[in-house]
């Protein structure tokens, strides 16, 4: 058991985490390629301003938030994601794991601070999942891998409050904590390769208005390819 | 009444549910083997655009999470899920990954996901014409994604195999490769005699001998209108003209015979019409050498303008503005009155989706309104958030579509308005106007749908014309 935690936490992590960092190099150098090699003027057209104000006001979304048709998902949505990116960076055990695993020293969050969080977020996920069963536009929208994701998370923090918490963990604590680092690995894996990539696409996605720039030309030589030289409306 | 409550009437699916059946009317038959043409036309676009960035971030974040549909009118008047925007995207974007990327090379090896059939690709067809592309349900999205666009991608595609509507691609051959060169075959004889017959409905309702300036050279302004304008709303282009001449810029506009249709099918479904289509418009401002693209009522026509003049008009390219930006700055130059006691009636405004969902134009109309109106009321909600009259995106153009833009699409813009309580509804869109006037009449509402510059016409003050109360004495005599 001591050797599994070790290489999980040990080559299995780094393998993780370094296929994350690859994963996210190819999806977001796929974007920056993209914008790069679009022309000067279709950059210089688009409004810059209103995409950097929309993608500032959905980080913070107060101002949203007083006008949308569904406030509690907005909170809920906010809560989980803010919970769990803190946890995920700043909880003392893993700003540890920061410090010996690449150098950099991240402020730390201390336990009482990290339970709340856990609660915040493990909360909020369970307003998510409910949300996916019960409101019938979301359980349209969602198949198996919504669920599962969500349980995933569930899954890492659940296990790693009860690591965290011997009087009430109900398994050694060297199986919980395999069963946390597992997860965590897994996460990690599944960012670049599942939805989870908007944690890193989320400014890309706000671009539309250059990509309504089109290509000056190409509906014509896509008419041409198809039907010709003579290819009329 | 707010966002946050707004009750379409009809939210629990009890209109007209989806039937997996085309809603526009083809040109041709249905093509066969149209999995295989479709796959072969999205290829191509693929090659040739630059879509590829677009799906592949929409691919990799979309969370499916369904906050679109708090905000879609089409969905929330049908409760079918299949309305839903982001369950449209699913199934552009499924295509995508799965015979596009390498993902969908990998799951198709390993022996999963995805294949598309002749069911799926049905119902998409039939879903890209269920939405009117206004792109509200991106307000509302988290990550900002444009189903609008993706629709339209799906459209455009759609129409690369023959699968558009009959309406808009006859207008569109009429315009781009027509003896008339615009949508309603209007001859430029035949324009100009409307114009003929504009200036004496003027001079009757003005007391102003006015000859419209047609093809004069390098004038400041060329105009362009919505061409359906020309036979449906003399009293909107008698507004712009009477604006016009009250700022004292009769001498710096002009209309070209060459060219005179605004209207641009393209931004609903073709990338090859749009740039054409605006190429055009540009030929027509070159001949003339005007400066200025002065665009009249009408929402996509602006949009068309005003956001691809910059992208497809290389040298061409000049300044484009909609009427309304002209009137609010020679009104705030103060050659502009509006007599403030003409108007009695409550007002409210529709935003056209073209012009305010970018934020474009959104304040002009209501700085103008709030000068002459003294009952004016907003709908709910409005501005960027303004719901879609339902017959956006060029369904209001497809006679065929008129149930369904009543009984589902056009159901919010009734609710709203008859919430208003207004008895005048402005909407700068000749699309606008044609959809709210039919479900005025359909809903039975109360109220009176009118341009701008229509209810302008009624309460400029011109010197030297007759006054607004003098002009609305007569109106009352006739009627």
């Amino acid at each position: 058991m001591e050797y599994a935690l070790e290489f999980a936490r040990g080559p299995l992590f780094i393998m993780a985490f370094g296929f994350m960092v690859l994963g996210l190099i190819r999806v977001v150098g796929v974007q920056l390629w993209f914008l790069l090699t679009r022309s000067k003027r279709s950059l210089s057209n688009a409004p810059w301003r209103t995409m950097m104000r929309d993608m500032f006001t959905w980080i913070v979304p107060a101002s949203h938030a007083a006008r949308s048709p569904s406030v509690p998902f907005i909170v809920f949505s906010f809560a989980f994601h803010t919970g769990m990116i803190i946890v995920a960076f700043f909880f003392a055990d893993h700003t540890a794991l920061w410090k010996s695993g690449t150098g950099i020293k991240l402020p730390s969050l201390g336990y009482g601070l990290a339970d709340a969080l856990t609660a915040i977020t493990l909360i909020s996920l369970v307003y998510l999942f409910a949300s996916r069963i019960i409101r019938s536009s979301m359980r349209a929208t969602s198949d198996v891998s919504d669920y599962l994701i969500l349980l995933l998370i569930g899954a890492c923090f659940v296990t790693g409050y009860f690591a965290n918490h011997p009087n009430v963990n109900p398994l050694p604590w060297n199986v919980m904590m395999l069963m946390h680092i597992l997860c965590g690995n897994l996460i990690l894996v599944l960012i670049p390769v599942t939805k989870l990539a908007h944690a890193v696409l989320y400014p890309f996605t706000r671009l539309s208005p250059v990509h309504w720039q089109f290509r000056p030309g190409a509906g014509e030589e896509v008419a041409r390819t198809l039907y010709g030289n003579e290819a009329k409306v | 009444m707010t966002a946050n409550n707004l009750q379409i009437s009809n939210e629990n699916g009890l209109g007209l549910q989806s039937t997996n059946k085309l809603l526009i009317t083809l040109e041709g038959p249905m093509p066969e083997n149209r999995v295989a043409k479709f796959l072969d036309a999205f290829a191509v676009v693929l090659d040739h655009s630059d879509y590829r960035s677009l799906l592949d971030a929409y691919c990799g974040a979309a969370t499916r999470c369904a906050q679109c549909a708090t905000s879609c009118h089409v969905y929330m008047a049908s409760g079918d899920p299949r309305d839903i925007p982001c369950h449209r995207a699913h199934i552009i974007l499924q295509i995508y990954q799965r015979y596009f990327t390498m993902k969908g090379w990998l799951s198709m090896r390993f022996g999963g996901g995805f294949t598309l059939t002749e069911e799926i690709l049905d119902e998409l067809a039939e879903l890209v014409w269920r939405c009117n592309a206004c792109r509200r349900c991106t307000m509302e999205c988290p990550l900002g994604i444009d189903y609008g666009l993706l629709t339209r991608l799906g459209r455009y595609v759609f129409s690369l195999i023959g699968i558009s509507p009959k309406a808009l691609q006859v207008s569109v051959r009429e315009q781009l490769e027509g003896e008339t060169g615009n949508t309603s075959k209007i001859p430029p004889a035949a324009m100009i005699n409307t114009l003929e017959f504009l200036a004496e409905e003027l001079e009757e309702l003005l007391g102003l001998k006015l000859e419209f300036p047609v093809d004069q050279p390098n004038r400041e302004y060329v105009f362009f209108c919505a061409v359906s304008d020309y036979l449906l709303e003399p009293d909107t282009l008698m507004g712009n003209a009477a604006v016009v001449y009250a700022a004292g810029d009769w001498d710096r506009w002009t209309i070209g015979t060459g060219n005179f249709d605004g209207i641009n099918y393209g931004l609903f479904y073709s990338d090859w019409h749009l740039d054409r289509i605006v190429n055009r418009v540009l030929e027509e401002a070159d001949r003339l050498n005007s400066k200025t693209l002065l665009i009249g009522e009408c929402g996509h026509a602006s949009r068309a303008a005003h956001d691809f003049v910059p992208v497809f008009g290389g040298k061409s390219t000049r300044p484009v503005i909609n009427f309304m930006e002209y009137t609010l700055a020679r009104m705030k130059e103060g050659k502009i009155k509006l007599d403030p006691d003409i108007i009695t009636e409550r007002v409210t405004y529709h935003d056209p989706c073209n012009i305010s969902r970018s934020g474009w134009v959104v304040d002009q109309p209501r700085e103008i309104l709030n000068s002459f109106v003294k009952n004016f009321v907003e709908m709910t909600p409005s501005g960027r958030l303004n719901y879609c009259c339902g017959g956006g995106g060029g369904l209001v153009s497809c006679d065929e579509t008129h149930e369904f833009r009543m009984e589902v699409a056009g159901r919010a813009k009734a609710d709203q308005i008859r919430a208003t309580g207004a008895e005048i509804v402005i909407t700068p869109c000749a699309n606008c106007k044609k959809q709210v006037k039919e479900i005025v009449e359909y809903y039975k509402l109360p109220c009176e749908v009118m341009g701008l510059h229509d209810l302008i016409l009624k309460a400029i003050i011109i010197p030297g014309a007759k006054s607004p109360r003098e002009r609305k004495e007569i109106a009352d005599e006739y009627m």
